[in-house]
């Protein structure tokens, strides 16, 4: 950290242990920037709701923080006359807002004791509006200063219709808002959001037992929900699957579409296409496959296409974000298909499995390019932008 | 866990944090923000605020102070105090402008880039940093950013060239894309300082508008210009005195000296040898912006003597610009400038209405051929080429070509009179020289009039109108309701509707100032009105259009009418059961409770007859009453219509959906005739026959098989099948619609032969096309393509379609309609009228399909109906990835099977409508298409629905 204008950096979520692209990243950043010497916080508005908690390890020297006692309830906002008539609804309206309040007094202690030589990165904007109501103002500099983020894309923001105003919203005054790619930055920029960065997240290669060995697999890492639409992915795979006998899908992951998606295996008969649930040997998993396959709606920076490629497996995915766009060099590292086009990925699929020798090729090259995620890079560009605030 | 405290950090040895001094990182100021103020000392601190809070820490702020009387110095210099990257700097006499100030900032900048901030003006928070990164990183010699205007009192935006700041741009010099210099603003620009000193840039402190000159000089001297997306300037509008007195009026005429000094020293630096792009620009400049200051005051009302003076002092001005810049000017503009040159103040006045869009060119015309000359008695007396003459000569086509629905008149009110019986009369004349008002034989004239607050009821009135050579004059008898509207007491507006049966047309009446007639009032009805003294009087709206609002009474009486509404019930229940909807949350139950209350007699003879919810009297409903009264003339049908529909209004076969009346007349229904839905408070009576006549073929999955219908609640699900349950026969289009739709629906009732009521017109008409432009005042020998895209967002659509480009690449022999969803609106600019005609008035689709000779669409289901014309098919889905990515799914994939060309871009789609002119080469692929998605139309469907639901003939 030499001459950095910072000593302090406060990692904050929505929670901080829990599974998924949010909760790596925040490991991963905390534990390089406590490295580079920094004082490291790490600040979870409330705690990971059940079944979601994963257990880290991390230095003792890095302070965790969670704001809200309990996880807050689900179910709870009122829009009409009958929500309100609802007992049970309003109340858990109201212990939302009285959690609400416990994060955001805590927080208005916090601001001026991390004080301005602490850097906030605030990676979900559910935070970003805590800070806001405990009284951040960004033009005080007694207070720390923030780097907004927002980990989706563009068009996914847009799509979701919330999140694309609240990005707008909460990030509009603070030093910096950071995206993962230099097109998300760009689609902001130009919609008016006047602070704007990119810097990717950080990805390592996951690591995996000496004894695996690949199989003909095909492999999917979303969780089941309209998001990942992973039943684009079994309607391709029913396509080719009577061409293909020698070859499965395996989907691991875990979601509210469980019960639909192992539906539509039952009832299309679609043969050897498994839901393996959730798992916590990634690497493992990609070590033993052969394909893997992203058939979102939208998607940040996925970094599972990076951790597939450091592994030598090729990704065939939906145009479905820049991130997408990014990562793959189709045709050579791997294969986008339009969006939602099932006879587009169903070929891309049988054309790598078909074909051993097109696939030991993109195999051979799908980790080009992929060691630009390296933490140690990543952390570098972060203190590079420390560098540019403080000019 | 929470830690004790967030001290427990580790320590280094080896690397303390380093203080960051003042200028940051780099120890030295990197941009000057020069703030000039004088007597502001007020606004002058959040002006200097909005710099200290910069995102950008190193920025030297130098405050100059143009020697004020009062404390704006001091204040400065109290801020100064606390913040070292402060100077206060003053002149050593006050200059009279900004640009006295600014020099003395100039002189004392130190950092390696300036830009300048007026006192009552604020930065955006990260201005300096948006525009330093792109002057570090382009090497320019300017960098632009975006302004946003700001009205303070009414505490909203108001745009300034946001065009221009769409994107991230790098020009070479300003003759890359000379329209960047008509942002002549010396803010939120950032200048190279190296490039100031250069050049020796300094403000004229001699004369006024300094800010053109010295734009103008950086524009023709920087090298590398960088335009930024980022708005980085708040300009702050204070409110003025609105009426300007005689003396404030004559500073106008000491304005356009100094304005007019200014811009002939602009002309000069912009040396049209080295740069000609900009010289020109700047030139059209003068007559479009600056001489339209000038004119627009004189519209708005000036004392004659001074705007007979502003119009002598203008003409040089005009003078001044090359012809051929003239001579491109739009027709309203053109004129505009010729009126000037003649010194008519009237003629002006009337040309900035034109101009500004308030109505189309009046006047008398003479034609010669395509030449056609304004007013000839005024202009006559010039010589054939003199610059008068030459903009006054226009092409009357332009105008003719516009159809009547696209036109604007100018109705002018002449007088309002008021009778005893409450009689309201207004005459007036419009002015039509083009031959557009009411010359159709089918054309209907009337007046409506509707409540602009509460019950926002409408009512009709009669219009005479004749016709004295280019002059309608008109007459309006509206009888004023008895039942005012106690609780509201709402403005009324008042406007001239025409309509064909197919189109209508509502416009505006204009009111001059003091108009005769405008102190009369209504007479109150009544114990109630009586004492409260309600009277209601014509007036002129602020937009000088004419209107009725309550009459001034004194305080006391004021209170008597506030306190009215709280004894006084709105309404009788017989006008409410009628006119005000059930409140949304409460029509389904209170609906169907009205329909399981019914107990009186079934009407045997009673249709009632809804096109999507009220929205339409067209589509196949409207196909089969028309039938119906071929047919069975027995019958009595009663129409639904959503609140507001024009077509609705003083008809005594119409119920207003959701009111009271509508449940009711729903259940006496001997027979329901619907193309969409129903609304939830409908319940079926048990001797009713349903007819569902969907209105199009899906390409979206729709009913159970919409992926949303996967997680919908057990309500939602039972709902619909309730409804669907309800309908007893179902017109089926095609196999396709009966392998998809009825599936999809669950539906199990009896189906229709093949065909659809609405497409018989289109069989049976579809070989007079030329009829059917003739119909819509098209040209019938041009060739006419509808563009009509799908829902996408509520509101105003952003058209994705370069409008401009477009009418040029096709050339005039096209002509292009437009036709949004009805949920959406799109403006055509006026000067396109004659090529891009807006066709969304047009209320009966099948008129305008019966009149295109090709289609342009994406995913709607029109596509399907004008496949029954065989005539060519292209799509435009510009946003095909998005469309994919969140439809709910399709039942086949327009990629893989479509009617015609798909194109993605404007390039691709011009080249396809020229393509399918030429040749209609995809007659095939349109066949097969057809066959397999929308069948083939019988052209009798009406007819076969009709007698096999309602039997034989009675």
């Amino acid at each position: 950290m030499m001459n950095s204008p910072f000593d302090r950096i406060v990692l904050m979520a929505n929670d901080v242990d829990r599974l998924g692209g949010v909760g790596r990243f925040i490991n991963e950043m905390a534990r390089g920037f406590h490295s580079r010497g920094y004082a490291t916080e790490l600040v979870g508005v409330s705690p990971s709701p059940e079944g979601h908690h994963q257990v880290v390890e991390r230095s003792p020297e890095i302070i965790v923080r969670t704001l809200m006692p309990q996880a807050p309830p689900a179910d709870w906002i009122i829009r009409s006359d009958s929500d309100k008539q609802d007992r049970a609804r309003m109340a858990r309206h109201k212990k939302r807002f009285a959690l609400r309040k416990i994060a955001v007094d805590k927080l208005r202690k916090l601001i001026p004791q991390w004080g301005p030589r602490t850097l906030i990165i605030c990676t979900q904007v559910y935070g970003m509006e805590h800070l806001l109501e405990a009284g951040y103002d960004a033009n005080d500099f007694t207070h720390p200063r923030v780097v907004g983020q927002y980990h989706g894309a563009f068009r996914g923001a847009k799509l979701t219709g919330r999140d694309y105003s609240r990005v707008m919203e909460a990030y509009a005054d603070v030093d910096r808002t950071v995206f993962l790619t230099e097109e998300d930055a760009l689609n902001f920029r130009l919609a008016g959001l006047n602070n704007t960065h990119w810097i990717s997240n950080p990805v390592s290669r996951p690591a995996h037992s000496e004894a695996t060995t690949r199989r003909n697999t095909i492999v999917a890492l979303g969780r089941y929900d309209e998001v990942k639409s992973l039943h684009y992915l079994l309607a391709a795979w029913e396509r080719v699957a009577e061409s293909l006998p020698d070859w499965n899908v395996e989907l691991y992951g875990e979601g509210d579409l469980r019960t639909q998606l192992q539906e539509m295996i039952d009832d299309r008969s679609i043969p050897r296409a498994r839901l393996m649930g959730k798992t916590d040997h990634v690497g493992d998993v990609l070590a033993s496959s052969k394909i893997h396959v992203i058939s979102s709606q939208h998607e940040g920076l996925p970094i599972a296409i990076v951790e597939a490629g450091l592994l030598g497996v090729p990704t065939v995915a939906f145009d479905c974000s820049p991130g997408v766009r990014s990562l793959i060099d189709s045709g050579r590292t791997g294969l986008i298909v339009p969006q939602n086009h099932v006879g587009s990925m169903a070929e891309a699929i049988a054309s790598l499995a078909k074909d051993p020798e097109a696939w030991s090729r993109m195999s051979g090259v799908c980790a080009e390019g992929m060691t630009r995620f390296a933490p140690e890079n990543i952390l570098d560009q972060w203190e590079d932008l420390f560098m540019q605030m403080a000019r | 866990m929470e830690p004790a405290s967030s001290d427990s950090r580790p320590r280094f040895e080896d690397s303390g944090p380093i203080e960051v001094d003042i200028w940051g990182v780099e120890g030295r100021p990197l941009v000057s923000v020069i703030v000039t103020g004088y007597k502001d000392p007020v606004n002058i601190r959040a002006a200097i605020a909005s710099v200290q809070h910069q995102t950008l820490h190193a920025v030297q702020i130098i405050v100059v102070d143009d020697c004020s009387p009062d404390h704006t110095k001091e204040t400065a210099e109290e801020i100064a105090r606390t913040d070292p990257r402060i100077t206060v700097l003053s002149t050593e006499a006050n200059s009279g402008g900004p640009g006295g100030p600014r020099n003395v900032g100039l002189d004392n900048a130190a950092a390696p880039y300036v830009m300048f901030l007026d006192s009552d003006d604020v930065l955006e928070r990260h201005a300096c940093y948006n525009l330093l990164t792109a002057a570090e990183e382009s090497g320019a010699d300017l960098v632009m950013g975006r302004t946003t205007r700001y009205e303070v009192a009414k505490n909203r935006p108001l745009g300034w060239h946001a065009r221009l700041y769409r994107e991230v741009r790098r020009l070479e010099s300003i003759e890359d894309d000379p329209e960047m210099a008509i942002d002549t603003i010396a803010v939120a620009k950032l200048y190279k300082k190296s490039f100031i000193d250069a050049h020796s840039l300094r403000f004229r402190e001699d004369i006024h508008y300094e800010d053109l000159i010295f734009t103008a000089t950086v524009f023709t001297e920087a090298r590398g210009i960088q335009v930024i997306p980022e708005w980085v300037y708040q300009w702050n509008i204070y409110p003025v005195d609105v009426r300007k007195s005689i003396t404030n009026q004559r500073d106008d005429i000491k304005n356009l000296r100094d304005r007019k000094i200014a811009l002939k020293e602009v002309m000069r630096i912009a040396d049209p040898a080295l740069v000609p792009g900009l010289h020109d620009r700047l030139q059209l400049k003068v007559v479009r912006h600056d001489v339209r200051i000038y004119l627009n005051d004189i519209a708005n009302g000036v004392d004659p003597t001074v705007a007979k003076e502003l119009v002598a002092e203008l003409k040089p001005l005009i003078e001044s610009v090359p012809r051929p810049i003239l001579e491109s000017l739009l027709l309203a503009d053109r004129l505009l400038m010729a009126a000037t040159l003649l010194g008519d103040v009237e003629l002006v006045r009337r040309m900035v209405d034109v101009a500004r869009g308030d109505c189309d060119l009046y006047g008398s015309w003479r034609s010669a051929g395509t030449d056609s000359l304004w007013e000839p008695e005024k202009f006559d007396t010039y010589p054939p080429d003199s610059l008068e003459r030459t903009l006054a000569t226009f092409d009357s086509s332009e105008l003719e070509s516009i159809p009547w629905y696209s036109f604007r008149w100018f109705n002018e009110v002449d007088r309002v009179t008021i009778n005893d019986a409450n009689l309201i009369t207004i005459t007036g004349r419009t002015p039509d020289p083009f031959c557009k008002f009411a010359t159709h034989d089918d054309m209907k004239v009337r007046a409506v009039i509707h409540e602009r607050w509460g019950l926002k009821r409408f009512w009709v009135a009669p219009v005479k109108h004749t016709r004295t050579g280019d002059t309608v004059e008109w007459t309006i008898e509206f009888q004023f309701p008895r039942d005012i509207d106690l609780q509201v007491l709402p403005k009324m507006s008042i406007r001239m509707e025409f309509t064909d049966g197919a189109v209508a047309h509502r416009q505006a009446l204009r009111a001059k100032k003091g108009f005769a007639g405008s102190r009369q009032k209504t007479s109150p009805v009544g114990v109630v009105q009586k004492v409260a003294n309600i009277r209601y009087q014509a007036y002129r709206t602020v937009t000088g259009t004419l209107a009725l609002r309550l009459s001034k009474v004194t305080k006391k009486r004021k209170k008597v009418r506030t306190a009215i509404d709280r004894v006084i019930p709105a309404l009788p229940q017989s006008t409410r059961s009628a006119v005000v909807p059930i409140e949304s949350h409460l029509q389904a139950e209170r609906g169907a409770e009205i329909m399981a209350k019914f107990s009186g007699q079934r009407d045997e003879k009673l249709v009632v007859v809804e096109s999507h919810m009220g929205q339409s009297q067209f589509d196949s409903p409207r196909a089969i009453v028309d039938e119906l009264r071929r047919h069975r003339p027995d019958l009595r049908v009663v129409w639904s219509a959503s609140y507001g529909q024009e077509w609705a209004l003083g008809r005594d076969d119409v119920v207003m959906r959701h009111t009271e009346d509508y449940y009711r007349t729903l259940a006496r229904a001997s027979f329901i005739v619907d193309n969409q839905s129903l609304p939830d408070g409908y319940v079926k009576q048990a001797d009713q026959v349903y007819v569902q006549t969907w209105h199009g073929i899906p390409i979206k999955r729709m009913g159970f098989d919409e992926d949303s219908m996967a997680y919908a609640s057990k309500e939602e699900t039972e709902n619909l099948r309730r409804k669907v349950g309800y309908w007893d026969y179902l017109t089926v289009p095609s196999e396709y619609f009966r392998e998809t739709f009825v599936p999809a629906f669950g539906y199990e009732g009896a189906q229709l032969p093949l065909g659809s009521p609405r497409n018989d017109v289109l069989v049976n008409e579809a070989a007079d096309i030329a009829a059917a432009k003739t119909r819509l005042d098209l040209d019938p020998s041009r060739t006419s393509v509808l563009y009509a895209p799908t829902f996408r967002t509520p509101g105003a659509a952003p058209l994705e379609l370069d409008l401009i480009e477009l009418v040029e690449a096709l050339g005039d022999d096209v002509q292009i309609m437009l036709r949004p969803h009805y949920l959406n609106r799109i403006r055509v600019p006026a000067e396109l009228r004659a090529n891009v005609i807006d066709v969304s008035a047009v209320g009966d689709t099948s008129r305008v399909l019966l009149a295109s000779d090709i289609l342009v669409s994406d995913y709607s289901s029109i596509i399907f109906d004008f496949l029954t014309l065989n005539r060519p098919v292209i799509l435009y889905a510009y946003d095909l990835d998005d469309y994919v990515s969140s439809a709910r799914g399709t039942y086949f994939d327009l990629r893989d099977d479509r009617p015609g060309p798909l194109v993605t871009t404007q390039d691709d789609l011009v080249d396809a409508i020229r393509g399918s002119i030429a040749k209609d080469d995809h007659a095939d692929q349109r066949q097969s298409f057809r066959l397999k998605y929308a069948g083939t139309e019988p052209g009798n469907s009406a007819r076969t629905t009709v007698e096999t639901v309602w039997g034989a003939q009675k």
